[in-house]
């Protein structure tokens, strides 16, 4: 590929592999270009962008508050990011990890409460009401894969239209009805009903509750199912190339059916996560921010390694947790938005130009200078 | 030109029509040749055409026919050689410069607008055609040029209303309409039913009669000798003859083609043993919806290499994959040793030892992208050492590769490179050491050597053969007619889906194959009896005898 | 991944170093919370009038939507204008949930003296607000008190009483076009007021409600204010956030009423009426009160009397008859003499739901209602 430009022309070629001393390198690279790209920005709409850069890195992890206030943020992402992961991996491309979760959410609450009108409470409760979230998120999802598997329809579309389906029923549930999940006595706006306090996941140090190692804990099953079963390893194979699956004799509708599930479940474990350690109940308004999405660019930015969403899903949350701070010293809370975007694509332009080599060169009809023959070799 | 002992290759020399002056000359190819990636496609192949013939290039797939049309069309730049054009040498840089000089070709695969008419798509990219302003003329002179050459298509037709031989109607209306008088058809009947060839040949030689000249590739000696007025013959990039047709015998035309002398095979015959795979009545349909494979019957025993000739696209993929399960059949059963398999999913075709060596080697034989340890571990894996219960030993699948790579001498591995960046050489022994590995008793080898340099291949055969020796029963598909002969015992040859003859490797002359593999049954001097006319059925009957 | 890891640690590493400066600001405000107790209850800012009274403000969404949020923001306003020794700060675009949490703790630890959430976000308060006794939070909507947490919230009703007045009054106007957002009790019982106003000029009006089930849908609000244009309604009112159906109104040349804030400007011509929030009365007495020393958590429930609701400027349409008498029914509500919920009030369904001479008392209003008054096409979806 090339584009002429004058006498110049420019050429792209795809390149070897690169040494893993650049493969490192490059993505520090591009991190620290994309934040001084981003301080250019801040810089010109009138900001202190060391004064910004400071107040971020402040409120993400300076201290214990903002270090809790972060990684509680960082739950559910990390959830998400796993969720994208897994069958980005196959590449089935599941959009749908908002609705899952948002399901996920719905079950939990739901199965939450009626354990507790039933007498049933503590870790008992917990792991169900977890377990039932997991559930409804991977049962959500198997509504796209079986299409998927089955008739070959795109999972795409259908993954994305289940997030607005999910979306309503939980709207319905609280707005529009009076169900089991509608807290009856409470008028002046309508919210859930509370589980039982015995079923609140254990809180350790201010809002940080367990659910963080529950989705640490996750990560790290991921990591080891990939890396370590035969599920795994059909999903690599079937992921590079499902013709050479079905040659090896593995059943690739199957995989596509529990790859979409497991992400499904995870999705879903977020949502039941955000009910046991955060809101307590069903709030439609705290749970539809667009952590499914937030979750596939997670996922793209750790480079679909499923412990590689762990520090990429701090480092967004942390961004999150600063936009109140940024705000508070005039900077609009945009910026935060916009810096997650340069920094994505600073990271995915990296990796192209570490697979391209671009060279700005002199057309081959133009004139040769005659220094760059006469050149010592 | 490079030795061939042929004998009937050198009866009619093209270089008997001087060059130069003679005013019947229409283009004259010399010396060229053309490589791609270093290997030649075409190798100083000399070619002359005269105003008002029909020429057929004849050769078996892969042997430079479409190189060689290419380079005459503009398309390709030779590497060395020269193009003469109504006596004068001429430099085609791009297939523009080739049409305007009256020089053009109708693809395999047709460069037509579908939403566009007829009409349009002839007045698309003409150089001196206002659309608008002419639109009236245009449809007169397509009505015009169709009714001399009997290319009837309706001009105000969307392309993609018609059926493939209108379009291909279009395609010859759409050179006529731009002055081409020297039409190039690569591989025309290759789309057509017979009825449409019959009518594609009263259009040629319609136009023939006009005074145009036209080269007729094709693959199919039935048509080659109906059709054509001269005949070249290609094979391997090299040009091995030339000469009338009227003058041409089938049988020699065939070796001609096909091109080589009785096997040098040192072949270690074993005795065969039971029937390790059988086939009845096999019919699967192609990837497109029809029937690719029809009524097939096979038998391969133990210690037994069954070979299956043919020209690429003639049913051999789909008898492979039929065979393994990667393709539904739709009739026919299947039996590996006395067990029906036909309804058997593929892992169980597996685990009953069947194996198999794709010609897709980087899709479907590997996952290109991952690492050769994987690859050869994509069986293997569901059973002990390499699994334990539901989980993957790394390390038994590192240590599987690094014993494999060894004793099947696959060399260039290094960890964590995909696949895909091996040699297709190593790749081969990849996939061939994961396979027998498995201690198949029922391998089902396709295109096995193909695209392999030298020493790879000599190292493969060697491996099948030492494996048939070893007792396997070995389903052996290839065009490469050496291979086949070489190392089958037994040869079928399949030519549109149906086999079209059995012949023990001792009988099998490069004609007699040619032939059958150019869709025509052994004439008198071959040893079946059937007569010209039968169709494939009865040759397979009569010959089915010596099986 | 081990890639990315590495710039993780880079930025991670960058954030401790930050921190330090981070960590020294927590421990100075740390002991000021375990000394508040040693010195009454009364908060610190007492003493010492020098230092300025801080307070946050927090919205979910822009501060300039013309509606809900810019109502809030004129609030503050008001209060910089009216109060002096205050510092307020806002954070808008935030979510509930983790994201109220993080910014009620992030001002509590920062040592705010009042922190007001101008949406519904009562959950999130009560589980950081024990933490930082010494900072009041405010919370709209809200009705579970503690020590430094009260609630505050809007009498929809009063204002859409005087709405309903207006509406009725238009010449010709038979069929009134109302978009809701979701029909919970608040959006339901500014409807019925509204109607009780309509019916008190016109009694043959209708109402038809529309709920688009979102917040915040300019896209779903233009295609309802639409349907109700192509269904006949010859006006339309709003209780939702986006100008959608205030430009559907202007563009259809029929009269509009808005929600909450002066929304003269979105429909020039079509304009008549619109109630609107006046927070800034209320946010300057907390305020005040916090200064005083005499704050108390409380419920309050503003209406009329109290000055948090009141009128935008009417339209041109909107005859000297119809002003005069929209001011003396305000006047009569403030001084306690008219009362629009007076029974008997009969829903859509025919039910009495307030009976001749009983009515709904101001302390249950926010309970009500779960029926649609006669006179509206409708319904709340069962449940």
């Amino acid at each position: 590929m090339s584009l002429p430009l004058g006498a110049f022309e420019l050429t792209v070629e795809r390149q070897q592999i690169p040494s893993r001393l650049v493969r490192m390198a490059a993505p520090t690279a591009s991190v620290a270009f994309g934040l001084l790209v981003g301080a250019v920005i801040i810089w010109a709409s009138g900001q202190d962008p060391i004064l910004a850069y400071t107040e971020m890195a402040k409120k993400g992890f300076g201290g214990r508050l903002a270090l809790t206030g972060t990684l509680v943020l960082a739950t559910p992402l990390i959830l998400t990011g796993l969720a994208a992961v897994v069958a980005f991996r196959m590449k089935i491309w599941n959009i749908g990890a908002e609705g899952q979760l948002i399901l996920g959410a719905v079950a939990s609450s739901g199965v939450g409460l009626w354990l507790g009108d039933n007498g049933i409470g503590g870790p008992v409760g917990i792991v169900l009401m977890l377990a039932a979230g997991a559930g409804a998120g991977a049962l959500w999802a198997g509504l796209a894969a079986l299409p998927r598997a089955y008739l070959n329809t795109d999972e795409v579309i259908s993954t994305l239209m289940l997030n607005f389906v999910a979306l309503g029923i939980m709207n319905y549930l609280i707005f529009s009805s009076f169900s089991h999940w509608r807290d009856p006595s409470r008028a002046t706006f309508p919210v859930g009903r509370f589980v039982d306090d015995s079923m609140f996941l254990h809180r350790f140090t201010g809002r940080l509750h367990i659910g963080l190692f529950i989705a640490l804990a996750a990560a790290g099953a991921l990591w080891w199912a990939l890396r370590s079963t035969r599920w795994g390893f059909e999903v690599w194979v079937t992921g590079d190339s499902p013709r050479a699956a079905l040659y090896s004799g593995m059943r690739v509708d199957r995989k596509i059916l529990s790859v979409l599930m497991v992400s499904g479940a995870f999705a879903g474990l977020g949502g039941g996560i955000e009910v046991g350690g955060v809101l307590g109940n069903l709030d439609p308004r705290a749970l539809s921010l667009g952590v499914g999405f937030a979750g596939i660019v997670v996922a793209a930015l750790a480079r679909l390694s499923p412990l590689g969403v762990i520090p990429v899903a701090i480092l967004v949350a942390s961004f999150t947790n600063a936009k109140p701070g940024l705000q508070v010293l005039g900077i609009p809370s945009e910026i935060v938005t916009l810096l997650e975007g340069i920094l994505f694509l600073c990271i995915v332009g990296g990796e192209w130009f570490l697979r391209n080599a671009v060279r700005l060169q002199r057309r081959a009809a133009g004139p040769r200078p005659v220094g760059v023959e006469a050149a010592p070799s | 030109m490079n030795g061939d002992p042929t004998p009937a290759a050198s009866t009619a020399e093209p270089e008997t029509s001087e060059a130069g002056g003679e005013p019947q000359e229409a283009a004259r190819l010399h010396a060229i040749t053309k490589s791609f990636f270093g290997v030649p496609a075409n190798d100083r192949v000399d070619f002359d055409l005269r105003w008002g013939e029909i020429h057929a290039l004849l050769g078996e797939n892969g042997a430079g026919k479409s190189t060689l049309c290419s380079v005459l069309a503009g398309l390709y730049h030779p590497d060395s050689g020269e193009i003469h054009l109504d006596g004068e040498r001429v430099d085609l840089a791009s297939p523009q410069q080739a049409l305007e000089h009256g020089v053009g070709m109708v693809y395999q695969h047709f460069r037509l607008v579908d939403r566009f008419t007829v009409a349009e798509n002839l007045a698309l990219g003409h150089p001196e055609t206002g659309f608008v302003a002419s639109r009236r003329s245009l449809e007169r002179q397509v009505a015009e040029l169709g009714r001399r050459y009997g290319l009837e298509v309706s001009p105000k037709a969307a392309i993609w209303q018609l059926s493939v031989g209108e379009q291909q109607r279009v395609e010859i209306l759409k050179l006529l309409y731009r002055g081409v008088r020297i039409l190039i058809l690569d591989e025309p009947t290759a789309v057509l039913t017979p009825q449409e060839a019959q009518s594609l040949f009263t259009t040629m030689r319609a136009m023939a009669a006009d005074g145009q000249a036209i080269i007729f590739v094709s693959h199919k000696l039935d048509e080659v000798l109906e059709v054509s007025d001269r005949v070249t013959v290609l094979r391997d990039g090299e040009r091995v003859g030339s000469m009338e047709t009227a003058d041409a015998d089938p049988a020699a035309l065939a070796r001609m083609m096909v091109g080589r002398d009785l096997s040098t095979r040192a072949r270690s015959r074993t005795e065969a043993g039971s029937a390790a795979l059988s086939v009845k009545g096999l019919t699967a349909d192609g990837d497109r919806g029809i029937e690719a494979l029809r009524e097939v019957d096979l038998e391969v025993r133990e210690s037994q290499i069954v070979g299956v000739a043919g020209v690429a696209g003639n049913g051999q993929r789909e008898l492979a994959e039929a065979i393994v399960g990667l393709r539904r059949s739709k009739r026919g059963q299947i039996f590996l040793g006395d067990v029906d398999i036909t309804r058997t999913s593929t892992l169980q075709r597996i685990k009953m030892g069947l194996g198999f060596v794709p010609e897709d080697r980087m899709r479907t034989g590997m996952a290109g992208g991952l690492p050769l340890t994987a690859n050869l571990a994509l069986k293997a894996y569901r059973q002990p050492p390499l699994s334990k219960g539901p989980l993957v030993s790394k390390r038994a699948v590192e240590e599987r590769a690094r014993t494999l790579e060894k004793q099947f001498d696959i060399r260039g591995v290094r960890w964590a490179m995909p696949t895909s960046l091996l040699s297709g050489g190593n790749i081969q022994r990849a996939i061939l050491a994961r396979e027998l590995s498995a201690r198949p008793k029922v391998l089902v080898a396709a295109a096995p050597t193909r695209g392999l340099d030298v020493a790879a291949i000599e190292a493969i055969r060697q491996i099948l053969l030492d494996e048939r020796d070893a007792g396997t029963a070995i389903l052996m598909i290839s065009e490469d007619l050496e291979e086949i002969m070489d190392l089958s015992d037994e040869i079928v040859v399949l030519y549109e889906g149906q086999i079209m003859g059995r012949l023990d490797p001792d009988d099998a002359t490069p004609e007699v194959l040619g032939m059958l593999m150019a869709g025509r049954t052994s004439d008198a001097d071959a040893e079946a009896d059937a007569g010209p006319d039968a169709g494939p059925d009865a040759a397979a009957e009569s010959s089915g005898d010596s099986a | 991944m081990r890639r990315f890891r590495l710039g993780v640690v880079v930025l991670i590493a960058l954030a401790l170093v930050a921190a330090a400066c981070g960590d020294d600001e927590a421990e100075e405000a740390a002991p000021a919370t375990t000394a508040a107790p040693a010195t009454t209850a009364a908060p610190a800012t007492t003493e010492a009038p020098a230092e300025p009274l801080r307070i946050a403000f927090m919205y979910d969404g822009e501060i300039d939507d013309g509606g809900w949020n810019e109502a809030h923001e004129n609030g503050r306003q008001y209060l910089i204008a009216n109060m002096d020794g205050i510092e307020t700060t806002f954070v808008e675009n935030l979510s509930p949930g983790s994201e109220f949490q993080a910014a009620f703790e992030d001002f509590g630890s920062q040592g705010y003296d009042m922190v007001v959430c101008t949406t519904w976000c009562q959950d999130d308060v009560l589980v950081v607000a024990p933490n930082y006794p010494d900072t009041v939070y405010l919370s709209w909507g809200g009705y579970q008190t503690a020590p430094n947490v009260g609630h505050f919230d809007g009498a929809t009703e009063d204002g859409r009483y005087l709405d309903g007045l207006v509406a009725g009054s238009q010449p010709g106007v038979e069929l009134i076009g109302y978009v809701g957002g979701f029909a919970i009790e608040e959006v339901v019982r500014g409807v019925n007021a509204f109607m009780i106003g309509a019916r008190e000029i016109n009694p043959d009006i209708e109402t038809q409600v529309v709920w688009v089930n979102s917040w915040y849908d300019p896209a779903a609000e233009q295609q309802a204010a639409q349907a109700l244009v192509d269904a006949g309604a010859d006006l339309l009112a709003a209780e939702v956030n986006a100008p959608a159906v205030a430009s559907v109104a202007e563009g259809a040349g029929i009269g509009y009423i808005h929600y909450g804030i002066d929304g003269s400007g979105l429909a020039p011509n079509s304009w008549l009426s619109g109630f609107t929030f006046n927070w800034g009365p209320y946010y300057l007495s907390q305020a005040q009160a916090l200064a005083d020393g005499t704050w108390e958590p409380a419920l309050t429930y503003g209406g009329l009397r109290d000055g948090v609701v009141g009128m935008s400027p009417f339209g041109d349409a909107v005859t000297a008859e119809t002003i005069a008498l929209v001011e003396q029914r305000r006047q009569e509500i403030v001084d306690g003499t008219f009362d629009y919920f007076a029974g008997p009030i009969t829903d859509n369904q025919g039910n009495v739901v307030v009976a001749e001479g009983a009515t709904i008392a101001w302390e249950e209003r926010t309970l009500c209602c779960q029926w649609l008054i006669e006179g509206v096409i409708g319904e709340i979806p069962a449940g």
